[in-house]
């Protein structure tokens, strides 16, 4: 008797085992606290960030800011007037550690909409000397992104560079591949699990008063550089080697 | 000096440290003959030795990196050996401030004199001159510790690398391989006394970021709408995530399989065994050397390295200073019952002298022919296998393990020899290239496979 009681149990003690198992493996990976968020006031997870790589403002960090159709892209740095002021596709070059403020009319989708989102430039890349206008980090701006910051919503996007090991089938930002998370959920840390985070992107309804904005409204007075038009270098390409 | 020549002296170490006793008498004789063959790497008969270590050729170029990437195939003249190409890979192009500054340390090492302490900061760049405000991206890094440390080294998630062997070292438990990671290429073999064998190549790093993004939307009326909470775990291919926190696959890199086929195919692990830690701390070893006496007892099986030849050497160097005056002798003690008898006789071998002497073994070199990549470009693959001894090797394989952003052009694997080229998913989003090589690989000659890959 005791001993059929046991058998019976058996299936059951290992499934037990297994979901324990499961649930440490799992708690392994998120059992670290991450004390920035998308909530985080703006500009200070950049700040804690260049506390932590270090003093990076020599260099600039291209950046290709696209939106839906076509329009008119101005970068702000400070108060006044834009830095710099380009049309969509835009490259523009930003310090890292910095906020900027972007403007976003002249829309061929939105033809009466004016929309001022934020970019944090939280990183930077390393690509190969000549390479750099090679490779910006992209800031795309999807039609359902300004349609929801139009009607009144704030829209986040973490924008992460992919970690080669655990890549995607499919390009994760041009392919549109949503990657949501729940507003009570931490998509930084989400984008930290799945990359390096790069720049963190707030687009909402929000639009600058003369009385009531701060001027740290409009940026923490990084350097702007527009790289309009500049030629690609050649890419390298060697002849293969002849197998005999 | 070194004071190991005993084990290169007997094939078989197995039968030798099976008798501790044994081992020590010589072990004291090496040490009285002050031989100076070197020690052999002794691994059990019949099993497979990993190497996890890359092949490389030495870079004669300055401006290549530390041996393990390289992205450019060199234009060859003719169909010279791997081992005399000298790829150079100006996977950085140093500026000219980085290069002196990485002469200038070279300069005082070789005058024998610390190296410099100086290290180029990430941060610091020079400006361009068409450019005040445009920097040099990166520059190599030197640390007088370490030497020179690639970009692809510090930042690997810009890069896309494939080749050498990842993680766990690829080695064979049981009839099945293992460690077998996404990027790994490996070349096995059977040499001629029917071992198996495996040799990682080098490492590829092509310069090819690639972004996603995490949205989340907050709102007035957020709470009434439905977002599906969709984690990237639901969309990563069920492999990739998996295989990096799935329980199997922790079992695997921790399990004792794993580790014991290490602890026999490779001799570095038999250095953490307790017989070299026990063998300098033990109060019968101290209690000895204050008689004088210089004794290492074993409990078992036991490699002779250099090091614990060195600083048995030493310690018998030691030995011999503090009691110069008591003669200093060598006993060996077992805790074995055991009767050791050995007969000496004169007599005559005759056998067919082996004039090959050199050990065969497969170089494997890969390359790519371009150092950055976007999504959608092809990268063309080179990979060049040499025997490099005086034997035939047999069984020939290369084995690729492409990285999930390659996905490989079906009919573009070429080779200059015999063979058949397999592919097969890897379960990651991309496949395992497998060429296997008809007949032998006699003596000294080479071969070369090439495909092409897309870059997702």
């Amino acid at each position: 008797m005791a001993h059929q009681i046991a058998c019976s149990l058996r299936p059951a003690a290992a499934f037990l085992l297994t979901a324990l198992l499961a649930v440490s493996v799992n708690a392994q990976s998120s059992d670290y606290y991450q004390p920035l968020n998308q909530r985080t006031p703006l500009g200070q997870t950049a700040g804690w960030l260049t506390h932590v790589h270090g003093d990076q403002s020599r260099w600039l960090q291209p950046v290709l800011i696209e939106v839906p159709g076509g329009g008119e892209v101005s970068v702000y740095s400070g108060p006044g007037e834009p830095r710099a002021i380009a049309a969509s596709p835009a490259m523009v070059a930003v310090n890292v550690g910095h906020t900027y403020r972007l403007r976003l009319d002249g829309m061929a989708e939105f033809p009466d909409a004016e929309l001022y989102p934020s970019i944090e430039i939280l990183d930077r890349l390393h690509p190969p000397a000549g390479n750099e206008n090679r490779y910006p980090i992209p800031v795309p701006f999807s039609r359902g992104d300004i349609q929801q910051a139009l009607a009144g919503r704030l829209v986040t996007r973490v924008i992460y560079l992919e970690q080669p090991q655990l890549a995607q089938q499919l390009d994760p930002l041009k392919r549109e591949i949503p990657q949501s998370v729940l507003p009570s959920e931490n998509a930084l840390q989400e984008a930290d699990r799945l990359g390096r985070p790069m720049i963190i992107v707030r687009i909402g309804g929000r639009r600058p008063s003369r009385f009531q904005t701060s001027s740290m409204f409009f940026g923490t007075g990084g350097a702007v550089q527009v790289r309009p038009g500049e030629e690609q270098p050649p890419r390298v390409t060697r002849t293969a080697l002849t197998v005999r | 000096m070194t004071s190991n020549c005993v084990i290169s002296n007997f094939c078989d170490a197995n039968k030798i440290f099976r008798f501790p006793l044994t081992a020590i008498a010589v072990s004291a004789l090496s040490f009285l003959s002050a031989c100076s063959t070197p020690s052999a790497f002794i691994s059990a008969s019949g099993q497979f030795q990993a190497d996890a270590t890359a092949q490389n050729s030495t870079a004669a170029d300055e401006a290549s990196l530390s041996g393990d990437w390289f992205t450019f195939a060199p234009k060859l003249e003719s169909a010279a050996s791997v081992e005399n190409e000298a790829p150079t890979a100006g996977f950085v192009r140093l500026d000219s401030e980085a290069s002196s500054i990485r002469k200038a340390v070279l300069t005082r090492n070789s005058a024998g004199e610390p190296p410099a302490a100086k290290i180029v900061p990430l941060s610091h760049q020079v400006a361009r001159n068409d450019c005040p405000t445009c920097f040099t991206p990166a520059e190599v890094r030197i640390d007088p510790a370490l030497g020179r440390i690639s970009p692809a080294d510090l930042y690997p998630d810009e890069y896309l690398a494939d080749g050498g062997d990842r993680r766990l070292p690829v080695h064979y438990f049981a009839g099945d391989r293992q460690g077998f990671d996404t990027e790994d290429t490996v070349a096995e073999y059977t040499d001629h006394n029917g071992k198996s064998h495996v040799r990682a190549s080098n490492r590829v790093a092509i310069y090819s970021p690639r972004f996603g993004s995490v949205r989340v939307i907050e709102g007035a009326d957020s709470g009434t709408q439905v977002h599906h909470a969709v984690k990237t775990t639901e969309f990563a291919a069920v492999g990739s995530l998996e295989r990096d926190e799935g329980i199997q696959q922790s079992v695997k890199e921790d399990g004792f399989a794993a580790f014991g086929s290490r602890r026999r195919a490779d001799g570095a692990e038999a250095k953490k065994n307790s017989i070299h830690s026990s063998g300098t701390s033990r109060l019968q070893q101290n209690d000895k050397i204050d008689h004088g006496l210089q004794a290492q007892a074993t409990d078992g099986m036991a490699i002779l390295e250099r090091q614990q030849g060195a600083e048995f050497h030493q310690k018998l160097a030691n030995a011999a200073i503090w009691s110069r005056d008591l003669f200093p002798k060598l006993s060996g003690a077992t805790s074995q019952a055991t009767e050791t008898k050995a007969r000496v006789t004169a007599h005559a071998t005759i056998g067919i002298e082996e004039k090959r002497a050199e050990k065969s073994e497969i170089h494997i070199v890969k390359l790519a022919d371009r150092e950055t990549a976007e999504a959608g470009d092809i990268i063309h693959f080179t990979i060049r296998f040499i025997n490099t001894g005086d034997y035939d090797l047999h069984d020939v394989r290369v084995v690729d393990n492409l990285t999930p952003r390659l996905h490989f052009i079906s009919g573009s694997a070429k080779t200059n020899r015999n063979g058949d080229v397999l592919t097969q998913p890897n379960g990651e989003g991309s496949e395992i290239l497998t060429f296997v090589l008809d007949g032998v690989l006699p003596a000294h000659e080479s071969g070369a496979i090439e495909f092409d890959v897309r870059v997702k």
